[in-house]
């Protein structure tokens, strides 16, 4: 299977009201810094390739990164590391809850609809719930309501709560996206960063 | 849709009095019927003292539905005999189809059929049973009458449900084993069932499904309720997965968020299928809070505890009520729900407790232990008055016990009320009907 590239993937977030961080694609170190004065730091640095679906086991992510210093001797660093088809991507960075939102495409059901507990252990812990498209709110809502790290989004131990309505509505854009975008097999948004008032697709792949 | 469940006539492709054969279990099964039957086995001159017929198209009358049990090497040629005549519906018995692998076969067949325009049932089907009225079954038992349709993917599993269902007090408006569904699909039965008198709860046992997203938009306009048992129910996403969601996407995962938005009740065995198909039958659903009424604490203690695992709300009592349950038992009950009116309550205290939670609460669960005191009989006759002063509110009774419980069970089986032996099993059927 191959990834819908960098470009496209950006347009059908945006077509289908998915919002995401600030994210370019980066060539120059001039590129780096008008990207910093826009939006500040910290940024992510990243590479997106049309083949590779995990990055954090080899090294393509730098998270937390706060000064320009850091920023331009991992820029060369990941610059290094890359060929062919690749990009390195510079993205705002945020705070929040780690979830994913997620379609497979079934042969019986069409897309189903995942959401659950994100980040690189999501299949470890498999906190998740399913639907299938399409989703309407109170689906949406359902399913969110279902996994077992709920307490978790509505605020524990004094943390701020999340927007649960906007995530809902971002599920159901998802679907929405899914139905209709019937060359897509799979999508893995992973994680989404959600917080009080945001909610982020922060990684997002689309598979063909 | 009639001719596979009340058909006039029957013609049986493959009669034969061979001992353990199952030409000899359907000739044997249709024979019970009133139907007009038609042997043809090319072989035999007479089977049962009824003469047999070379073929199919040899048979001048109409024929309703024709029912083929030969081998699969001559099904074909067989069809192909029936249509030039014409049918109202075949059920192909046969083996030896897709479930083998041999999905040319199949096709042909399917394809064969399609163009004659003639409604099928199978192949690899154990048959079609209506009690009471036609056995279209190599099943060695006929069950109950009843109110509940099952509806089969397996046959093997049929004849296993309906010999349970003898020792289980349920019964049957129409058992169907579709076996590979080349034709005639779950969703088709659906329909004729949402539209049948007799069916009050339709069961379902699947393992896959051709056509998810069309069975559950059937699923959502059908009335009747539906509960449904997926067998396969291990969890592997694909192996090679290429993306988290991917490896995350168990079949049964994806099946089960299927028949939630279908709105259908999914449960993970057998006896569950049909302690909720039970109660489904025979009580109306409900939308609110329980109360619970039991002359045992640890009942009522354990129903609780399955309510809240079941995410059913338990009522709460009132200051109204709590004054009037204190005023009538005048000894040292504790007024709460579940409502413990302790060993020695009679039938009386049953029938005054039970109104008082019902005007509280939207369903009832009433436990009878065997104590000392304890009347089974008079307690379920009190029962039948009250689930007939309250149509509308949703009765589940737990005989909580083993043999001296059942004195209450011939009572509520013939006044409608379904009764289960334990507290998980109560709080299930009430699961099942609740919106």
């Amino acid at each position: 299977m191959e990834l819908l590239n960098f470009k496209k993937s950006k347009k059908l977030l945006n077509k289908y009201n998915i919002p995401f961080p600030a994210t370019k694609s980066v060539a120059s170190e001039k590129d780096l810094k008008s990207f910093v004065n826009s939006y500040k730091f910290p940024v992510v640095l990243k590479v997106f390739s049309p083949n590779l679906l995990h990055r954090t086991e080899k090294d393509l992510i730098v998270l937390n990164i706060n000064s320009y210093k850091t920023l331009k001797q991992e820029f060369s660093k990941l610059k290094s590391k890359i060929s062919g088809q690749s990009l390195i991507l510079i993205q705002k960075q945020f705070q929040g809850i780690e979830l994913i939102l997620g379609m497979k495409k079934d042969k019986s059901f069409g897309p189903a609809i995942l959401f659950g507990v994100g980040g690189i252990f999501v299949e470890i812990l498999n906190d998740v719930s399913w639907g299938i498209a399409p989703l309407n709110l109170s689906e949406a809502q359902n399913m969110i309501n279902n996994i077992k790290a709920k307490k978790i989004l509505k605020g524990y131990r004094g943390k701020e709560k999340v927007d649960i309505k906007k995530l809902a509505q971002v599920l159901v854009n998802l679907s929405n996206l899914a139905l209709k975008e019937n060359y897509i097999k799979e999508i893995d948004f992973n994680p989404v960063i959600a917080s009080k008032d945001k909610c982020l697709a922060v990684d997002f792949k689309f598979l063909l | 849709m009639k001719q596979f469940f009340n058909p006039k006539s029957v013609a049986l492709i493959g009669a034969t009095d061979r001992k353990k054969s199952v030409g000899r279990a359907l000739s044997l099964n249709i024979l019970k019927g009133s139907q007009k039957v038609y042997f043809v086995n090319p072989n035999k001159d007479k089977i049962f003292n009824k003469n047999c017929f070379n073929k199919f198209s040899d048979i001048k009358d109409k024929v309703d539905l024709a029912i083929i049990a030969v081998p699969a090497q001559i099904v074909i040629d067989i069809v192909k005999d029936i249509i030039k005549k014409g049918v109202g519906g075949v059920i192909i018995i046969s083996a030896g189809f897709k479930e083998v692998g041999n999905n040319k076969r199949q096709n042909k067949l399917s394809e064969i059929l399609a163009k004659s325009d003639i409604d099928f049932i199978g192949p690899n089907s154990l048959g079609v049973i209506t009690p009471g009225v036609f056995n279209g079954s190599f099943a060695p038992d006929t069950p109950e009458k009843g109110s509940i349709a099952f509806l089969s993917q397996s046959g093997a599993l049929v004849d296993s449900v309906i010999d349970q269902s003898f020792l289980k007090d349920y019964g049957f408006s129409h058992l169907v084993s579709y076996g590979n569904g080349a034709d005639l699909n779950l969703c088709d039965f659906l329909d004729f069932l949402d539209g049948d008198k007799k069916t009050k709860s339709i069961a379902i046992y699947l393992e896959s499904l051709k056509n998810g997203r069309k069975f559950i938009k059937k699923a959502q306009k059908i009335k009747t309720p539906i509960v449904v048992l997926k067998g396969g129910q291990t969890r592997s996403g694909s192996k090679a997965a290429n993306s988290h969601t991917g490896s995350l996407a168990g079949k049964s995962q994806i099946y089960s968020a299927g028949f939630k938005k279908a709105g259908i009740f999914e449960v993970k065995s057998v006896d569950d299928l049909f302690i909720s198909a039970r109660a489904l039958s025979l009580q109306p659903l409900f939308k609110g809070k329980l109360g619970v009424v039991t002359n045992g604490g640890a009942v009522g203690v354990m129903a609780a505890d399955w309510a809240d695992k079941k995410d059913i709300k338990l009522a709460k009592i009132n200051n109204k009520i709590k004054q009037k349950i204190k005023k009538y038992f005048n000894k040292n009950v504790n007024v709460q729900n579940p409502l413990d009116i302790l060993g020695d309550a009679l039938a009386k205290d049953y029938k005054k407790a039970s109104e008082l939670m019902l005007s509280i609460s939207d369903a009832l669960a009433v436990f009878f232990t065997p104590q000392m005191m304890t009347d089974i009989k008079k307690n379920s006759d009190m029962l039948v008055n009250l689930n007939k002063k309250f149509p509308k509110k949703t009765i589940v009774v737990g005989l909580v016990g083993g043999k001296n419980v059942l004195k209450g069970s011939n009572v509520l089986k013939e006044n409608n009320i379904p009764y289960f032996f334990s507290p998980k099993n109560v709080i299930l059927a009430l699961k099942a009907l609740k919106k």
